[in-house]
């Protein structure tokens, strides 16, 4: 490369690197100023959907076993009324199933 | 200046930034208003002037969706100035995987400024030529030719003058890493600088 061309080359370079300092105004628009606010209550507002969200998809998951267990009780042949009975049967004073809570 | 004003001045950023994480959404105006002009600042540096607010815009988001990832070990400005640097370099990538048709071409006007700009002897009127609508041009064209990551290296070490670990430390890369790509884009802002000249000589040969 000449020694010309290499002046060439810094000038314009030196020239774009004082383009780019000298840059452009900054104007912010007061519109802009409550978008970008409105945008953050927005996700404010998602994220407290979100954890509302989880409470109820534990709820559906709660019932859902719970009707689950009793179609399984029933079908194995087991409910509560006979479950109590048996219990109330083997020990009618209660002398086992009340241990427990006696000291 | 309202007392409401007062009291934001007096609050510290990391105080602001409990408050929030506390549920005060709102109070996240005080950072807003604080930091707007300078992330305008940086972004305005990066990007096309149509897309600064828009950019901006992703900026604050992301800001907000970090807040909790602030340790306060270095000051929130600089957090604030990392998030908005990586957006651009963000938006830049997605540019380049988007981009069907090559983006614009020079014209009779560039070459002019060219021109200009070489056979400048007087000061004055040179920095007058390099603040023209031209020479951002020309700039923009020369920085089209290169990759998102050739672009931001470029931007932030060669033009706005930081030092390799610094821009390293904005965008999370290794000091090598920009080192390695600062100088591939130097080479190629040169390359398309001696572009530009032989345009202009080939220009010059016909006339």
């Amino acid at each position: 490369m000449t020694r010309d061309k290499d002046d060439k080359i810094k000038k314009i370079e030196q020239a774009l690197i004082e383009s780019f300092k000298g840059g452009q105004e900054v104007s912010i628009n007061p519109q802009w100023h409550s978008n970008v606010m409105q945008g953050i209550r927005g996700l404010q507002a998602e994220k407290g959907s979100s954890s509302e969200g989880f409470i109820w998809r534990l709820v559906t998951a709660s019932c859902c076993i719970a009707i689950v267990s009793c179609l399984v009780a029933a079908g194995v042949g087991i409910t509560p009324e006979d479950s109590l009975t048996s219990l109330f049967m083997g020990d009618p004073l209660g002398l086992i199933t009340s241990q427990p809570f006696v000291r | 200046m309202n007392n409401e004003d007062t009291d934001n001045i007096c609050q510290s950023d990391e105080d602001v930034i409990a408050s929030i994480l506390g549920g005060a959404t709102d109070d996240f105006e005080i950072i807003l208003k604080r930091y707007e002009r300078y992330v305008f600042t940086i972004v305005i540096k990066h990007m096309p002037y149509e897309m600064c607010q828009e950019v901006a815009h992703e900026v604050f988001i992301k800001i907000y969706y970090s807040l909790g990832s602030f340790k306060g070990k270095t000051p929130f400005k600089h957090f604030v100035a990392t998030i908005a640097v990586r957006c651009c370099y963000d938006y830049w990538r997605g540019h380049y995987r988007s981009m069907e048709a090559p983006m614009s071409s020079l014209t009779q006007e560039h070459s002019h400024w060219c021109d200009s700009i070489i056979a400048e002897e007087s000061l004055e009127i040179f920095k007058r030529q390099q603040c023209t609508k031209e020479a951002r041009e020309v700039l923009r064209w020369a920085l089209n030719a290169m990759s998102a990551e050739e672009r931001i290296v470029l931007t932030l070490t060669h033009l706005e003058g930081l030092s390799i670990s610094e821009a390293a430390e904005l965008l999370g890369w290794s000091a090598i890493n920009v080192k390695v790509r600062a100088h591939r884009a130097r080479t190629k802002l040169r390359k398309q600088i001696i572009k530009l000249i032989s345009i202009k000589d080939k220009d010059g040969d016909k006339k």
